[in-house]
């Protein structure tokens, strides 16, 4: 999947709501925006949307390689974004949303 | 959470797959009610829904609609800062407030932002130590000065680290005072436009 496909299928999943946030060693990351609540999905979809190719990076998860893992690095609003995630039909799974 | 984004709910015992950190592969998953921690040890999320590892019972996933219960967690568990302050640096920061637009209730906003960026070292802490030792520095503490938001404490705690200062009331003076120079003595433009801007988005 490129990455114009992991963006839409990212954004629609955020309008849909069909997030899921995974947890690491059991625990809720207090620097994960989303999941804290810092800030809402769409403004998430906001970042994403306006994210370039150049800006993207992707690779697949350590547990299963047949996932694609999907990477942002980017600044929106005069704020650097690490945004992390990986779709699990039919959410996507978000592993990062950093500041 | 937005009026905009629909949420799809789960309910307990509903199942799901998810990886898992334990198990370290992906599993199957149970929606159960569960007490989640905070990474930085400061609380647990009580009685959330979250999805647990079938195999070895681990919590692996949360829902999204599980965000407000971990938002009003981390509020409770999040330190405010709080020192005291002479009466007159309370004067001070209402004629900055309103130097830049904003009233009374913009004066925590104006002391954060200076926090923030003595935390970020766009501002020089060394000369917010000289201020210190200026006759404007003295007076009796009368006034309590108490400042939340996800970033405060932790922009404190990077500032005391780099001072000398060790109390919250000695920083929140030399902040104050670093704001009477900026904004009501020097009329600071830089200053003085990023925060109109901030202030009138507050508004």
């Amino acid at each position: 999947m490129g990455f114009r496909d992991a963006k839409r299928q990212l954004i629609e999943c955020l309008s849909d709501g069909r997030i899921d946030h995974e947890l690491e060693r059991s625990e809720i990351d207090v620097k994960n925006l989303l999941v804290t609540g810092y800030v809402s999905a769409d403004e998430v979809a906001e970042v994403i949307r306006r994210c370039r190719g150049n800006e993207y990076a992707c690779s697949p998860h350590h547990f299963d390689e047949t996932i694609d893992v999907h990477i942002v690095k980017t600044t929106h609003g005069g704020t650097s974004w690490y945004i992390k995630w990986y779709y699990l039909d039919p959410n996507v799974m978000f592993i990062s949303v950093h500041e | 959470m937005s009026e905009d984004t629909i949420v799809n709910i789960v309910k307990v015992g509903d199942t799901s797959r998810a990886a898992c950190d334990t198990c370290k592969k992906f599993v199957g998953v149970t929606y159960r009610l569960r007490d989640v921690s905070l990474s930085d040890g400061a609380g647990t999320v009580r009685d959330v829904i979250a999805g647990v590892c079938d195999q070895c019972d681990s919590v692996c996933v949360l829902p999204h609609q599980s965000v407000p219960a971990v938002a009003e967690t981390m509020s409770k568990t999040r330190k405010p800062v709080e020192g005291r302050v002479p009466a007159h640096m309370i004067d001070i920061l209402r004629m900055a407030s309103g130097e830049v637009g904003g009233g009374s209730d913009f004066v925590p906003q104006l002391v954060k932002y200076y926090i923030h960026k003595m935390a970020q070292e766009d501002i020089s802490t060394a000369q917010v130590e000289r201020l210190l030792q200026t006759e404007l520095a003295s007076g009796k503490a009368q006034k309590r000065i108490s400042l939340k938001g996800r970033s405060v404490f932790d922009d404190v705690e990077l500032v005391k680290s780099r001072m000398r200062l060790k109390t919250t009331s000695d920083i929140l003076k030399g902040v104050i005072l670093k704001i009477n120079v900026d904004i009501l003595q020097k009329k600071n433009k830089k200053s003085i436009k990023a925060l109109e801007d901030i202030a009138a988005a507050c508004r």
